[in-house]
């Protein structure tokens, strides 16, 4: 009962970060963060995705014509993603923006077509072959789940990780 | 919470990460300090340009660098960031022309929402070039672009973490080094001063960054004067291109929540 009488009267932001500081005059420790890039076709969703985590509006996303660097809150760090278009006059230049990274996300239409698929793994083992980027740990989401022509996240595991 | 922007255009503004707290000159920072964002000390790759960094406390007696005035800098005909890095107040003039903009830097959008409760608390967005009207050339003023006055209530000055949206766009020239260096003052004290390091950008493109700015911690009595006079609070920003300035914007505040 102590404990919850502190979180009624405490605004930080944080249930957790109420019990370091019992009067909670100084402000919640800061959350650590991370510098990420997240790179992915034209049209995978990156853009979408992001600005879904920071609860924001997606029905005016447009296709990103250079990067986009957000915070991205998480209750116990923040992600400094920085997002870069996927069009083919912009992802000639990612391996720009690798430097600094502590990983990567690599967005990927699960209901693209055979050829586009393929567009993506190669972007994907290049990614991963990179000396930037070749170290860092990697998440790959198979995303539009819910379009009916989906291919399954086994399907597209399978298909993704098969080295060129 | 209210606000409003009595600007028309974007300018990219916020507040920035404290200095370590050792040598700003008042009581601002008399509780510990902020401690975010580390010192980034990317080994930067010449052939690429460097990477994107943030720099805290970047404060002239923290870093070595020597003090610099206005003066000494409207003489030089290149200024780098270490120039305006020494600078101790606000400028009284703008230290670049418009027309120094040669990379075609244009700022179209900025945003700012509370990290805590993610609410966003201002957006102002430029129109595109071909909407807006030019008016009557006698009464262009041609630094009408570089000023904004903000409008804000005291609780703006409760805020712990803000997030900063700016939005830019790119001429045709890549740009290999793109660093912006931003200082609030309150009257003749350095409140905070804020370093990015955007590095490269794509030629014709719409870039867009967040930063997350962390509120130094503010006694009352400095919030209490700058409430009670507005327009004390003036900003000063800076953009670099390959460590020569390029853009000078400038801001000034009220938190009095009225014009």
């Amino acid at each position: 009962t102590l404990v919850c009488y502190i979180n009624i009267f405490c605004d930080c932001n944080s249930g957790a970060y109420c019990f370091r500081a019992l009067c909670c005059k100084g402000p919640p420790p800061p959350r650590p963060e991370y510098d990420v890039v997240c790179i992915g076709l034209t049209g995978s969703g990156k853009t979408s995705l992001l600005s879904r985590l920071c609860s924001e509006n997606t029905d005016n996303v447009v296709p990103t014509t250079g990067f986009s660097i957000k915070a991205v809150p998480f209750q116990n760090a923040i992600l400094n993603v920085k997002e870069l278009g996927g069009a083919d006059n912009i992802k000639k230049y990612w391996s720009r923006y690798y430097q600094g990274s502590q990983g990567v996300i690599f967005v990927l239409d699960s209901a693209s077509s055979e050829e586009d698929l393929e567009i993506a793994r190669n972007e994907l083992h290049s990614a991963l072959q990179h000396p930037q980027l070749c170290t860092l740990p990697f998440l790959i989401l198979a995303n539009h789940q819910d379009k009916p022509a989906a291919r399954s996240v086994q399907e597209v595991r399978c298909h993704c990780l098969q080295p060129i | 919470m209210s606000y409003s922007c009595a600007g028309t255009e974007a300018v990219c503004t916020g507040q920035g990460a404290s200095s370590s707290g050792s040598t700003t000159t008042s009581e601002t920072d008399s509780s510990p300090p902020c401690g975010t964002r580390a010192c980034k000390n990317q080994s930067s790759s010449s052939e690429r340009g460097a990477a994107m960094k943030v720099k805290k406390g970047c404060n002239s007696t923290d870093a070595g660098i020597p003090v610099t005035t206005e003066e000494e800098l409207l003489r030089k005909t290149d200024i780098t960031p270490e120039d305006v890095l020494g600078l101790q107040k606000i400028t009284e003039n703008y230290l670049c022309s418009p027309e120094e903009n040669v990379y075609q830097i244009d700022f179209t959008r900025f945003k700012i929402r509370d990290m805590e409760t993610s609410t966003v608390l201002f957006e102002i967005t430029k129109p595109p070039a071909s909407e807006r009207t030019q008016g009557d050339k006698r009464d262009y003023d041609p630094n009408a672009g570089r000023f904004v006055r903000y409008q804000f209530t005291p609780a703006f000055l409760r805020l712990r973490q803000v997030g900063a949206t700016v939005e830019f766009t790119v001429g045709e020239k890549p740009i290999n080094n793109f660093r912006m260096i931003e200082r609030h003052y309150f009257r003749e004290q350095l409140l905070k001063s804020f370093d990015f390091e955007f590095g490269f950008c794509i030629p014709s493109s719409k870039n867009t960054c967040e930063h997350i700015y962390e509120f130094p911690p503010l006694s009352e009595e400095i919030m209490r004067e700058m409430i009670i006079h507005p327009y004390e609070t003036q900003s000063d920003s800076f953009y670099f291109v390959d460590n020569k300035l390029v853009m000078h914007n400038k801001a000034d505040y009220s938190y009095s929540g009225g014009p």
